[in-house]
């Protein structure tokens, strides 16, 4: 298990310079860079932006400038964000925690939604109630999360006025409060409520299938034998046995967790690492770019590798040695 | 393996739909830098009447922006005007800009010397910073040693550089700025290289708090809490707190020197651009700026007063008259050399129906590239008004020798070649591909073979880059310029202009320009004659063809009062805000 650890481990350090290399070059491939935006003379003046041009070190060859940003991360310097003209880790550290909260109860909301219709699926196959759940669930698939945060914005914040339709935050309230923390968690709702119902569909069937499968097992046989009621064969014996392997599913999400939802953050104008992410790559904000899919990367693969031990603990058969 | 690889393929394909999508939300630079105007006037007049009797007092006004503001608060050092919104409602300068846009003495009045090179500068007394400190020449002072600092990190050398000494002190070469005399703490002497009409416009004069900034290296200083987290000024709100890139809640100054402002508190927030009108008409916030396809969508509803003001921007159709020789311009293409045949575009397109169809109906047409609220904008009757008239374009193409020869529908040029032009247009606003193509059709009706570069418009930077670096595939380009109040055309039009992006050289034309900035252009009327012949130049010549000056439209919900946008926001006198309880 170790062993197998250690080579998992090692085989990401190849991956990661890759990666690198296609996340720098992409970024550096963009049209303009972040002075090209300031082509107005009532603020600036070609020589002005020449003369940035060259302290920034845009203008070196792309090999120097590679090196240069690459030696930077190594010591955990992800270099200045240009626009917010702050460094990359602070202007990132300042978006995560607003991230961390929306993916953590969009999960919450998939989980709870995905247990409660992959139970009732389960327990009713090939029913009325299972088809509608099915259905529903691909349905929420299907629909592309921006229309969905839009028409949820609509329905909720301007027609029902339940939750507000921008921001992480009211005004008027001192951070760390009750009253601050409470009107986090409203600013959030909605976004959550959009990104967790759309996904909850592979969970929901995931439970789902898993659940038909054992009730088919013999161990479930033995039970009905025995006269164990069919609720404490389904809640207690199935369910406990198909809860697992969903739970070994939650290493992928870490990647979602910090990366949170590029397209809801920017549609409900959350001030997340998505929304971040975007600003940051109409602003060519280089160095911010770099950092967020470096970081993303990171985390996908991570999440990968945690979720293949969290296999082998669950399920020996998959320890390899 | 191939899990993580397609987890990333997803990602940059995201990434990449992102990049095409958000091109949505930037309108062209120059013209979302630039926003603005004076057509709250009468109404501001009626505002100040009430506001020496009772308005109401207290109250929050929130104040709602596009986009998400750096937290740069700093008056030399922030960059975009998403900055600059909330620094105006904290501090002011020495100056202020009037109707026509030239100076009028605001924190201090002036006297400029005999000779031109000497301001003597005069500062109110009893006006303070939000610290308590008593606003002198030497928080004055100090901004201009900051900006001329080696060490300076923002963006405002180019306002600081005629003060004598300025250059040798950014150089290291001296310990202070020799041009800079302090006599006392309200009087301050500046000393300038050389006598210029604009060194009022151009000279920094917005003083910085320098017991604030105590002890901080000038290199630290926009990372310094001080102005990220604790920023203080002189205006007649003080910073609350401030949440990211999100919003800033301010309180009211009761020591502001112009009287305490009505309301208690404003709050500065940051709203989807896509939203804003909805967001006003349910009352989440109290002023914004529009664009044109949502002012439309609040007018007639009760709760939203609509204000609109000219813009100090506008938007042109540049030909490439020739290239970038790395010094100067070399006006060396021979395709747009006949003005008869420019000025014959000029009357193929349709100007008013672009503004009518594409802009709502906001924005006027113009004939000089100036925006129309400065002073320097032309009398249109010593203009040529190049009107929508396809049928003299036809005529003056005939004229110049651009005949169908093939009868294959299109003109070609007076040696029988095939003429086909390239229009090239930004994306970024929902109108601009039909507005590029409309253009497109205007020159088609007249038999030019026009079409859109490579079949789609181009993206800002791309479009930017192709632009500075004369695409040879650039015929036409439909670009924007936000402009500054002084109207010299320095920097844009002059031969040595990098940013002269059509290419075009004029010997008249250097000489106008420099004629306007010479000793003699003291005089405002002597520079208003020499700008209004510069214009009549271009007018005449057509290196672009000037298109409209936009209007920018504020709504305003109507419990709020005294409100009145001008220039690029609309934070003028912004402590005679009222609410209506």
């Amino acid at each position: 298990m170790l062993i197998y650890t250690i080579r998992r481990v090692f085989i990401m350090i190849p991956i990661l310079i890759m990666i690198s290399v296609v996340v720098f070059s992409l970024a550096l491939a963009m049209p303009g860079d972040a002075l090209s935006g300031q082509i107005d003379p009532a603020i600036s003046s070609p020589e002005y932006i020449e003369e940035k041009r060259e302290e920034l070190g845009l203008n070196d060859p792309v090999h120097v400038q590679y090196a240069r940003w690459a030696t930077g991360i190594l010591q955990w310097d992800f270099g200045r964000s240009f626009i917010h003209r702050m460094d990359v880790t602070e202007v990132i550290g300042e978006r995560l925690p607003n991230t961390i909260l929306l993916s953590v109860m969009s999960l919450m909301i998939t989980y709870v939604l995905a247990f409660f219709m992959g139970r009732f699926s389960g327990r009713n196959p090939y029913t009325v109630g299972d088809y509608s759940i099915q259905g529903i669930n691909y349905l929420m698939l299907a629909i592309p999360s921006f229309v969905a945060a839009i028409f949820a914005i609509f329905i909720f914040s301007f027609q029902l006025g339940w939750f507000p339709a921008t921001g992480s935050v009211g005004s008027g309230l001192t951070p760390g409060t009750w009253d601050y923390w409470m009107s986090k968690i409203h600013h959030t709702a909605l976004p959550a409520l959009v990104l967790g119902g759309l996904t909850t569909a592979s969970y929901t069937q995931f439970l789902r299938n898993d659940i038909i499968e054992n009730s088919q097992k013999d161990y479930v046989r033995t039970a009905r034998a025995k006269g164990t009621p069919e609720g404490r064969i389904y809640n207690k014996h199935i369910l406990r046995n198909s809860v697992i392997p969903i739970i070994t599913l939650f290493g992928f999400d870490i990647a979602s967790i910090i990366g949170g939802a590029v397209i809801i953050e920017t549609v409900f104008s959350f001030r997340g690492i998505g929304e971040l992410l975007i600003s940051s790559i109409d602003r060519r904000d280089y160095s911010v770019v770099t950092a967020i899919t470096l970081m993303l990367s990171v985390a996908t693969l991570v999440g990968n590798l945690l979720a293949d031990l969290i296999y082998g603990v669950v399920d020996p058969r998959i320890r390899v040695e | 393996m191939r899990k993580s690889l397609l987890l990333l393929l997803a990602m940059l394909l995201s990434i990449s739909i992102f990049v095409v999508a958000c091109g949505g939300d930037t309108d062209e630079p120059a013209e979302s830098d630039a926003d603005a105007g004076e057509e709250g006037t009468d109404e501001e007049g009626s505002d100040e009447e009430t506001a020496e009797g009772d308005v109401p007092q207290g109250g929050t006004v929130t104040y709602g922006y596009t986009q998400a503001f750096e937290g740069i608060f700093d008056i030399a050092h922030y960059g975009g005007a998403n900055d600059g919104v909330l620094l105006n409602l904290i501090t002011e300068g020495l100056i202020t800009y009037d109707e026509e846009l030239m100076p009028q003495p605001h924190l201090a009045d002036w006297e400029i010397d005999e000779e031109g090179t000497t301001i003597t500068f005069n500062i109110q007394e009893g006006v303070y910073w939000h610290n308590g400190e008593e606003l002198t020449s030497e928080d004055m002072a100090f901004a201009w040693e900051v900006i001329a600092d080696p060490d300076y990190t923002g963006t405002r050398y180019s306002n600081v550089n005629m003060i004598v000494g300025a250059d040798e002190y950014r150089a290291g070469e001296a310990d202070e700025i020799e041009g800079i005399n302090i006599v006392d703490d309200h009087t301050l002497e500046v000393t300038v290289v050389e006598p210029r009409p604009n060194t009022l416009l151009n000279l920094w004069t917005n003083p910085i708090p320098k017991a604030h900034y105590d002890g901080i290296a000038v290199a630290d200083l926009e990372d310094a809490d001080e102005v990220r987290r604790n920023p203080i000024g002189v205006g007649p709100y003080k910073v609350e707190n401030i949440v990211p890139g999100e919003q800033v809640e301010l309180v009211a100054n009761e020591d502001y020197w112009q009287g305490a402002p009505n309301l208690d508190s404003v709050v500065y927030k940051v709203v989807d651009g896509a939203m804003a009108a909805e967001l006003m008409m349910q009352g989440e916030i109290d002023i914004v700026q529009l664009p044109p396809s949502q002012a439309i969508q609040v007018e007639g509803d009760e709760s939203v007063v609509l204000e609109d003001v000219e813009a100090l921007s506008y938007s042109y159709i540049g030909f490439k008259l020739g290239q970038w020789d790395g010094e100067q311009v070399q006006m060396d293409n021979p395709k747009f050399a006949d003005k008869n045949v420019r000025k014959a575009f000029a009357h193929a397109i349709d100007r008013q129906t672009i503004i009518d169809s594409f802009s709502e109906g906001y924005g006027q047409v113009i004939n000089a590239p100036e925006s129309v609220i400065s002073w320097a904008y032309p009398d249109e009757a010593d203009l040529v008004d190049y009107n929508y008239d396809p049928e003299l374009a036809e005529q003056l193409l005939e004229e110049a020798g651009y005949v169908d020869t093939n009868d294959d529908g299109w003109r070609e040029d007076p040696d029988g070649e095939e003429f086909t032009v390239n229009f090239m247009a930004m994306s970024g606003t929902d109108i601009a591909e039909p507005r590029a193509e409309f253009i497109v059709r205007n020159l088609q009706e007249v038999g030019i073979n026009a079409s859109l570069q490579d079949g789609r418009l181009y993206e800002m930077n791309l479009f930017y880059d192709l632009v500075e670096e004369d695409d040879a595939d650039i015929d036409l380009f439909m670009g924007a310029w936000g402009l500054s109040p002084d109207p010299d055309p320095t920097g844009l039009w002059k031969q040595d202009d990098f940013w002269n992006f059509s290419r075009w050289s004029n010997d008249e034309s250097e000489e106008l320009i420099e004629r306007g900035l010479s000793e003699e252009a003291m005089d405002i009327d002597y520079r208003t004659e020499v700008y209004s012949e510069w214009h009549q130049l271009v007018n005449e010549e057509l290196p672009i063809i000037p298109m409209f000056s936009p209007t920018d439209i504020y709504a305003i919900n109507s419990e709020v009062g005294g409100v009145s946008p001008f220039m690029r926001d609309a934070t003028r006198d912004s402590h005679l805000w009222y609410r209506e309880q």
